[in-house]
């Protein structure tokens, strides 16, 4: 892993990020929360990456059942706070407003790695795996909170394939999710997954946001109408276009290149994360690497395909960028645990260095 | 590596998508974005204003509070129709009928539930307001006329454009709506009276709420028209006519019509023009109905022709100005020549049965004798008298600045082959020469020709309109100030005409036209007509024209009168005396 090249990359998606919340939210709303968020999972990040994650081992089942307690405490009338519909919030007085399912996806990371650590790992510990996500993906999806939810699927997929899982439970557990799926969702959970196929079928209602984010990207052109300037993101025509829609204030006004620049970035940073994760020599921490880029990967990639239309609206936030306390210090320690993994004595010596170490004397 | 495979062909995916949404489809999208992010307002010019010649101002814009709405959005059940018909004066049942009509035919179309409110209305709709969702006040601008209601077919009226006048004038930025001159002078000038209307840029929020408003461009003020018009003079010359219009309903029992036209000899300005009966153009401001509109068009009188420039009729004696230069300028008689009437020339009676007996030139047209023309007009001929009488204007539009203008018609030869299928006569030219018969004319027309007379064969150009003035005072337009064109012909010609018009109000026809403010000089004109269905009497149409003073003409008076009987000198020459003597009288024309 080059420590620059994630820097770099990792720095721009956070520039970028921040200046289309400023733009659109403004520096008294959401802007100045967000620098706050940025600085906080960034000192984080840095603590994280002093140590190797193998010595936090320990901290993987206490902080899973602890996260799964404050997914329960949500739920409870009263304690979790209600936004949109949703009950998803935990206030900790002056500390702020928590979301728990953000903390619930680096538990479910460290767990699973916990679980699959073993060199070869069989049905039980498979079952096991299962069990723990069935656990938080209950807790998430009664919230509701259907995308969470399909991101703990994706990390649960993701980490069982990497680690070698039987192929069979697996492809079983995918299918038969995917086919119960239309019995479990409700009406206007289905209405919402299909809607983006035809967004103008409803301008007014479901496909408005899909609608507004296409016309505010599209009328970006190559180069965008300039940070501040887009007239359907500065006049709340993609409503709360600093959260999960923050994308199409990129598109309206930094325009193509900016699309592509954050594309760019994006795969920069994957690549250097999924390198860890195949050059760790330690099994823990490797899976603790893959479930990082899964959590990244899958959340990027969805939230971009939704802001286009080229996948259903699901709640999935653009990491680095969308504005969110939780989420954002989540990613960073992410990262920061990705780069702890990378230290020296971890990686994986390439063979030129072998060769340099066992013939010393050989020139 | 199948990972990285999957990575790339997710990137390029998406990437493309991008290119798709931004380059691609960047115009369809960016077009759809602005339409439903950014409104264009247009904001319509002041309109310029009408001025008379000494600066009193004519026509000017007010405020119209109107209350406009969808009728559909609008509540509009019979209890709140009731209670918005009571606070804007309007009976509840026409208002109710109103606004279900609407309702049937485009419920969500702009509708206007009142117009032309009052102070004291305002007030009362203003509170009623917040009741009734979506109901606006709407300041519009109408016209008014602060001169009071005169010369009413010269200034015009606005209404809105229909859809005809729309397509032909939507290139030079008319739109749906816009109110334009219809008739008068709001018609011909409307080009430049409109202005140019401002354009602004809203941007609404996803709300509907106005974000941002950009001028593009402020509206610019219509320019202003100086007219020629002299509105006391315009004042004095309505009232006579209308009293010698009084005179003759009581005497005919019949409705008549009548019009003047006083010009300047030199230059063609238009000093007054008078078409009776008038009509009141504000039911026009402020959108007349269907109702009132055909009570007007079924009048008897036709209230709404601009007679000085509309009605064409046999000029009559009046004509012998025309036949009598011609004569001169071929050579077929001089000023000293003398001439026998013998009362009758071919079957044609003289106005004076018994005949004049001997009579010279200058008596010929003072008496008004027929016989000498016809001679004068069968050794002319057809062809050389009316090429003479299109020189001087006959036949063909003046030019005036008003719309509308007949052409009149100057017969020839082939006019009569091609319009009544028969071949021309001499009789044809008999009657010609005294002006009856197939030659029709307007007043304006006859004024050209008189003040050609007067000024010694320049064809002048009549013109309302002096100067046209923008909102920031630079003239842009000076309409008809150069004559048309000049006849060639010897000067002392057109004084022997003159001499004989003066010779006319001394001793001749035109008595009642002796000011003893001017010398004035004028020919008169009887028309006599066949019984029809217009004029079921046969009544004589009559003539005066006239200029003043005889030394050196300075204003031409041409007065007619329809269907009024008797002759020019009885009925003409006095209300023409009544404008030379406010002119030149103690008033000197002074307001």
């Amino acid at each position: 892993m080059s420590l620059r090249a994630v820097v770099c990359s990792l720095l721009g998606l956070l520039t970028v990020g921040w200046l289309a919340v400023w733009s659109s939210a403004g520096w008294a709303g959401e802007g100045s929360k967000q620098l706050t968020h940025i600085i906080m999972g960034l000192g984080l990040l840095g603590l994280c990456a002093q140590s190797r994650p193998l010595s936090i081992r320990w901290l993987s089942t206490p902080y899973f059942f602890a996260s799964a307690l404050a997914l329960l405490l949500v739920l409870i009338p009263g304690v979790g706070q209600t936004v949109n519909g949703s009950q998803r919030w935990l206030s900790l007085g002056p500390l702020g407003t928590w979301q728990p399912s953000e903390f619930a996806k680096l538990a479910l990371i460290l767990m699973l790695a916990r679980v699959y650590q073993g060199r070869k790992p069989g049905w039980k510990a498979f079952f096991t795996a299962g069990a723990c996500t069935g656990l938080l993906f209950a807790l998430i999806a009664k919230q509701p909170d259907l995308g969470t939810a399909l991101v703990l699927g994706a990390i649960f997929a993701g980490m069982s394939w990497v680690a070698g899982a039987p192929f069979l439970g697996l492809f079983t557990l995918i299918v038969g999710g995917a086919a119960l799926a239309p019995f479990v969702l409700h009406d206007y959970q289905k209405n919402r997954l299909l809607i983006f196929l035809h967004p103008e079928t409803d301008p007014r209602g479901l496909g408005y946001h899909i609608t507004q984010s296409q016309l505010a990207i599209g009328s970006g052109g190559w180069v965008g109408q300039g940070l501040g300037q887009g007239a359907l993101s500065q006049n709340g025509f993609v409503p709360e276009n600093w959260t999960d829609f923050v994308f199409s204030v990129i598109g309206e006004e930094l325009g193509l290149l900016g699309c592509w620049g954050l594309l760019a970035l994006g795969a920069l940073l994957a690549v250097q994360l999924l390198r860890v994760s195949w050059t760790c020599r330690d099994r823990y921490e490797a899976l603790v690497c893959s479930g990082v880029c899964t959590l990244l990967g899958f959340q990027g990639l969805t939230n971009l395909c939704m802001t286009v239309g080229l996948a259903p609206v699901v709640g999935i936030p653009l990491p680095f960028c969308t504005y969110g306390g939780s989420a954002m210090l989540i990613n960073l320690v992410g990262i920061g645990l990705v780069m702890g993994a990378a230290q020296a004595d971890n990686a994986a010596p390439k063979l030129q260095e072998l060769l340099k170490k066992t013939e010393p004397e050989a020139r | 590596m199948s990972l990285a495979g999957l990575g790339t062909a997710v990137m390029l995916v998406l990437g493309g998508r991008f290119y798709q949404l931004e380059v691609l489809r960047h115009k369809e999208l960016l077009h759809k974005a602005q339409s439903n992010s950014v409104f264009t307002e247009y904001t319509t010019a002041p309109r310029g204003r009408i001025w008379d010649r000494h600066g009193k101002l004519l026509v000017t814009n007010e405020p119209d509070f109107q209350l406009e709405g969808i009728p559909f959005e609008v509540p509009h059940d019979a209890k709140h129709l009731q209670q918005l018909a009571l606070a804007t004066g309007q009976p509840p049942h026409k208002l109710k009928a109103r606004v279900d009509k609407a309702l049937k035919a485009g419920p969500l179309e702009p509708f206007v539930f009142a117009r032309a409110l009052n102070t004291p209305q305002v007030v009362a709709a203003t509170k009623l307001l917040p009741q009734y969702k979506g109901l606006k006040l709407v300041i519009r601008e109408r016209r008014r006329f602060a001169g009071g209601l005169h010369a009413t077919h010269s200034l015009g009226y606005m209404g809105e454009i229909t859809a005809e006048e729309l397509k032909e004038l939507r290139p030079k930025g008319y739109m749906g709506l816009d109110r334009v001159g219809k008739e008068g002078l709001e018609r011909t000038y409307d080009g430049w009276l409109r202005g140019y209307k401002g354009v602004s840029k809203i941007s609404i929020d996803a709300l509907g709420r106005t974000v941002k408003t950009n001028q593009v461009r402020p509206p610019k003020p219509g320019c202003d028209l100086k007219l020629a018009l002299d509105w006391e003079l315009q004042k004095v010359a309505e009232s006579a006519l209308q009293e010698m219009l009084d005179t003759l309903r009581k005497e005919n029992g019949e409705l008549s019509g009548g019009s003047v036209v006083v010009m300047e000899a030199q230059t063609g300005a238009v000093r007054a023009l008078v078409s009776l009966p008038q009509y009141d153009p504000r039911p026009f401001a402020r959108g007349i109905t269907q109702k009132e509109y055909t009570r007007l068009i079924n009048q008897p009188n036709l209230p709404l022709l601009h007679r000085a420039v509309q009605t064409i009729a046999s000029p009559g004696s009046t004509f012998k100005l025309v036949t009598s230069s011609a004569a001169l300028s071929h050579g077929l008689c001089s000023a000293g020549t003398v001439f026998y009437c013998g009362g009758s020339y071919a079957g044609a009676n003289c106005f004076v049965t018994s005949g004049h007996g001997s009579i010279g030139f200058e008596g010929s047209l003072a008496h008004s004798c027929d016989v000498v023309y016809y001679m004068l007009g069968v050794k002319l001929g057809v062809d050389r008298l009316s090429r003479h009488a299109q020189n001087m204007g006959l036949g063909a539009p003046t030019g005036i600045d008003l719309p509308g203008e007949s052409h009149g018609i100057c017969p020839t030869p082939d006019w009569k082959w091609k319009n009544i299928g028969d071949k021309w006569y001499e009789g044809d030219t008999v009657n010609f020469s005294i002006g009856q018969g197939f030659l029709l004319v307007t007043p304006v027309q006859m004024a050209v020709v008189c003040a050609a007379v007067a000024n010694g064969g320049k064809i002048v150009q009549p013109h309302l309109v002096q100067q046209v003035v923008s909102y920031q005072g630079r003239i842009m337009a000076r309409p008809g100030f150069k004559p048309r064109r000049r006849l060639k012909l010897a000067g002392n010609l057109w004084a022997a005409v003159r001499q004989g018009m003066r010779g006319a109000v001394l001793y001749g026809t035109g008595g009642a036209c002796n000011s003893e403010y001017v010398h004035v000089a004028g020919k008169t004109g009887t028309v006599e007509n066949m019984p029809n269905s217009e004029n079921v009497h046969g009544r004589n149409h009559t003539w005066f024209v006239s200029f003043a003073p005889y030394e050196h003409p300075e204003i031409v008076v041409v007065v007619m009168c329809e269907k009024s009987g008797g002759y020019g000198g009885s009925r003409c020459a006095p209300v023409a005396r009544k404008i030379y003597d406010y002119l030149y009288g103690p008033s000197q024309g002074i307001r």
